[in-house]
């Protein structure tokens, strides 16, 4: 028996070692904001909350195994006791506890990450099957990925808070930064708001955590974390980029256009001014959506006209009114300026 | 004693296929259960098989073996599978056999019904099946099934919800007859508060799957209705709402895993008690605690919602911290039973060990994820995976394990080899543990859940090398368990009618019992029958020398 204990202590201690090193060997990301920091310290609150726990149940465990195992030759009969009510109750007033203290921190951390940073950049985040892209609503220009082919590149100055409206016209999805310790889901017809202070500079890798179909497992983006120069000089880049204009020839009042792998096979669309034309779209995207809607420009001030949306595989034909001559946008709504183009309406060439 | 030592005359030997129609045609609780756990453990098969492709894709980086569209069907299956056509039905395969013998009664109270809610249950595992053999593959959106994505998928997902459809209507059936059995088919003496934990398990299991699976029912109509019958119930550009699918899944989804545990915390709570040679701590305790679980498992479904946006999270995270505290006595009243009790090392105890150990890990995971700002963190991470395996397969898989062992003996007449479980048992231990605790890192490390494939610099190969590796040891060990089940198959019927000095009714009859369960029924005077006949008889014995 006295050897029993002995060892029965010594196998406590390796296991307490072993399971502290194990837990609290540095397995959570590095937060980058404020926010993240906070939970990234619940993380260890919770930890020493939960360790207790833990420790209580495989320490009693051991023991029963050890010093209550049954012994060869033994015949005797156990005590036939049941607990009394007021061990029982015990065993409620233990957890709840333990719940009360994980509930107070809880809540505190959620306060803080829940309250909004003060007045910063504006973005419009949305997710797409199977890309991201965001506005920047305060500069007037937008950066999207290309589904399978390019990821969207989003900027960011550092210490600069962030408010985040994220939209989806599709399936769910999931806005995710790991090092932000943050995530949260896009939802279609349910726009969410979230604000955080990036405070490290940086670039990170940002994911789709939301199971969204085919290509989730692409769907990721790169957040760059930048000083505040290096974000103006990208901010005037990108605007220069997005306002440089396309154009094709106008080659008469009926155009076609494919939707195939998230992507408008035609950058640049003609038609004659001032006639209504026939517009013919062939999705040929199985069991996904797309339309077409036509706009003054990137901006979308005004929408001059919207078909319904056609899910592919299928090939439907449209009457487009007649539109004064200049040039328009036009873009899926769905997927936004990741599925965009020029829409040229003049006189014919030649 | 005499009701101890009954023993079924031999019968003349019958023509085999009268005996396979025989059981085709059975109404008998006793070859249903055992029909259950057959169709069940086929089923364990095939979606361990789909798990083992997996953790072989992600044993490197990038899609080496399959296409994303293979891999989505893969998990979106293994995890339909796991959870209807394994878990539950393991779970009610083995409350069918015990159920009625540790009441005392001679079936279940609507036998051919009983066998109804058995058939359908391949009928639809098949019809979900049947989805890897058409056009466009099985459904591929997760066993949640959200909307809108689920509306996009092509014939797999009809036969997903036509075949969840089925199986519903079998669990519902088979729920209502556990509830008419156990409130009205009790023997004689066996009032509610004698009747065994496992029974008030299978009770309670019952009462969630008439109360939440109807929701999900609805849900999957509705969504037939979306796909083929022109309606917007959950489409958004139509004026549908995806939010109601998500509240309406998750009140059913919620529930449903307490559907999946609560019977094998009844196993847990047979067993423990047995192989400490000492009576359950706290009986009163243990059946409270159960009923505030289905009380509270309808108020918890929000937590599954934290980073949606659409649900008040403060509200749902003391409702889920609550829960934990019922989920918490049970350990303690099964720690306290072990306490000062003499326990033997058989195999369904190493196994309820097990099970104590790994569960424990399950809970406290979720200590975290029922804190909204650290779920924030690690919702939709491997942090998820990890903790629904330790709940599922550190839980509900080792209790299932722990029955396999205690009640085949009952079952078959034959004891299964010792030698070989504790194979069975050590290797599953060290493989679920090496396939499972690192996805906590992972987790945190951020990999989402349901991705195909990771980049090579992401930092996770390694960890995922270790969990694959983790999972083939769990297959071997299910390759032992196999070949335990046939070397023991193949061996004479030896065993007593109550190998292991069990407390409850089914040990008071021959192992296996005759058709009509009992042929003297011992009298019913505590929880715990068939100690008491034990300690009459040395009583008797003591008083005759």
């Amino acid at each position: 028996m006295r050897l029993w204990s002995r060892s029965l202590k010594q196998l406590l201690l390796v296991a307490l070692v072993l399971c502290v090193a194990l837990v609290s060997s540095g397995c959570i990301q590095n937060p980058i904001s404020a926010k993240a920091q906070d939970i990234h310290r619940l993380f260890y609150i919770i930890l020493w909350l939960a360790l207790p726990v833990f420790l209580v149940v495989w320490g009693s465990l051991l023991i029963c195994v050890v010093r209550f195992r049954h012994r060869r030759g033994d015949t005797s009969e156990p005590r036939q006791t049941a607990g009394n009510n007021g061990t029982i109750a015990l065993f409620f007033i233990g957890p709840l506890i333990i719940i009360t203290l994980s509930l107070l921190f809880g809540e505190t951390t959620l306060a803080k990450v829940e309250h909004p940073d003060p007045p910063g950049e504006h973005l419009r985040i949305t997710g797409f099957q199977w890309e991201w892209s965001a506005d920047y609503v305060d500069h007037g220009f937008t950066v999207t990925g290309v589904t399978n082919k390019k990821s969207m590149v989003m900027e960011l100055p550092v210490d600069k808070p962030v408010h985040v409206t994220l939209l989806s016209h599709d399936v769910i999805h999931e806005f995710y930064v790991p090092q932000l310790l943050f995530m949260k889901n896009a939802i279609p017809g349910h726009p969410n708001t979230f604000s955080f202070t990036p405070d490290k500079l940086g670039t990170f890798r940002g994911r789709c955590a939301q199971y969204c179909g085919l290509w989730h497992s692409h769907m990721t983006f790169v957040m760059k974390v930048v000083t505040p120069e290096a974000f103006a000089s990208w901010v005037k880049h990108e605007k220069k980029v997005s306002s440089s204009a396309t154009t094709c020839p106008v080659t008469g009042s009926s155009v076609e256009i494919e939707a195939q792998h998230i992507q408008w096979n035609k950058a640049c669309l003609g038609v004659v001014a001032n006639k209504p034309f026939k517009l013919q779209i062939e999705n040929k995207d199985v069991g996904i959506a797309h339309n077409f809607a036509i706009y003054d420009s990137p901006k979308r001030k005004h929408q001059y006209y919207v078909t319904p949306t056609i899910t592919g595989p299928a090939k439907k034909t449209f009457i487009v009114p007649a539109l004064k001559p200049g040039t328009y946008y036009f873009q899926c709504n769905i997927h936004g300026p990741a599925m965009s183009g020029t829409l040229i309406v003049g006189q014919p060439s030649g | 004693m005499a009701t101890t030592e009954v023993r079924v005359p031999a019968a003349a030997p019958r023509p085999r296929a009268q005996r396979i129609l025989d059981w085709l045609t059975t109404t008998d609780h006793k070859k249903i259960g055992i029909m259950y756990l057959v169709n069940s453990f086929t089923f364990f098969a095939f979606g361990g098989a789909m798990a083992m492709l997996m953790r072989t894709q992600l044993l490197q980086p990038n899609d080496h073996l399959f296409t994303p569209a293979e891999y989505n069907q893969l998990f979106t299956m293994h995890g339909t599978i796991m959870i209807f056509m394994v878990i539950f039905p393991l779970l009610a395969g083995f409350g069918n056999y015990f159920v009625p013998l540790q009441i005392g009664a001679l079936d279940m109270a609507f036998p051919r019904v009983n066998a109804l809610s058995f058939w359908l249950l391949p009928a639809g595992g098949l019809v979900l099946l049947a989805g890897f053999a058409v056009k466009g593959g099985a459904a591929a959106a997760g066993w949640t099934n959200y909307v809108p994505l689920a509306l996009q998928g092509e014939a797999g997902e009809d036969l997903w919800l036509l075949g969840l459809l089925i199986v519903g209507v079998s669990s519902l059936l088979g729920a209502i007859n556990f509830i008419v059995t156990i409130l009205r088919l009790r023997a004689p003496g066996m009032s509610v508060r004698r009747m065994p934990i496992f029974c008030w398990a299978t009770l309670g299991t019952s009462l969630l799957v008439v109360l939440a699976l109807p929701s999900f029912t609805a849900n999957i109509v509705m969504m037939l209705a979306d796909r083929h019958l022109g309606t917007t119930f959950f489409d958004p550009a139509q004026g549908g709402s995806v939010a109601n699918y998500l509240n309406t899944f998750w009140f059913f989804g919620h529930p449903e895993v307490y559907i999946l545990i609560m019977a094998a915390w009844g196993i847990i709570s047979e067993i423990v008690p047995v192989f400490s040679g000492r009576p359950l701590f706290g009986y009163n305790g243990v059946v409270l605690a159960l009923m505030l679980v289905i009380a509270l498992s309808f108020s918890v479904w929000g937590h599954h919602m934290f980073t949606t946006g659409l649900v008040d999270n403060s509200f749902f995270t003391v409702t889920t911290e609550l829960i934990s505290v019922p989920t918490g006595v049970l350990f303690f009243n099964w720690l306290a039973t072990m306490w000062g009790g003499k326990i033997r090392f058989e195999p369904p105890m190493l196994f309820a060990l097990g099970f104590i150990a790994m569960f424990v890990i399950g809970g406290i995971d979720g200590v975290w994820m029922a804190s909204p700002a650290m779920d924030y963190a690690i919702h939709d991470t491997y942090f998820v995976v990890s903790h629904i395996h330790y709940v599922l397969f550190g839980g509900t898989v080792f209790a299932v394990m722990a029955a396999m062992y205690y009640w085949f003996p009952k079952m078959t007449g034959r004891m299964l080899d010792r030698k070989l479980a504790y194979v069975h048992f050590w290797l599953m231990l060290i493989g679920f543990n090496v396939a499972f605790f690192p996805m906590h890192y992972l987790g945190l490390d951020g990999m989402p859940r349901r991705i195909a494939e990771y980049p090579a610099n992401a930092g996770w190969t390694m960890l995922n090398i270790l969990s694959s590796s983790g999972a083939y040891l769990i297959a071997v060990s299910m390759l032992v368990a196999l070949a335990n089940l046939v070397i023991t198959l193949r061996r004479p019927r030896t065993a007593p009618a109550d190998p292991w000095e069990g407390y409850t009714l089914e040990w008071a009859t021959s192992s296996p019992p005759p058709p009509h369960n009992f042929d003297v029924l011992p009298p019913v005077h505590s929880e715990r029958p068939v100690y008491d006949l034990r300690r009459a008889a040395v009583t008797e014995e003591v008083a005759g020398a």
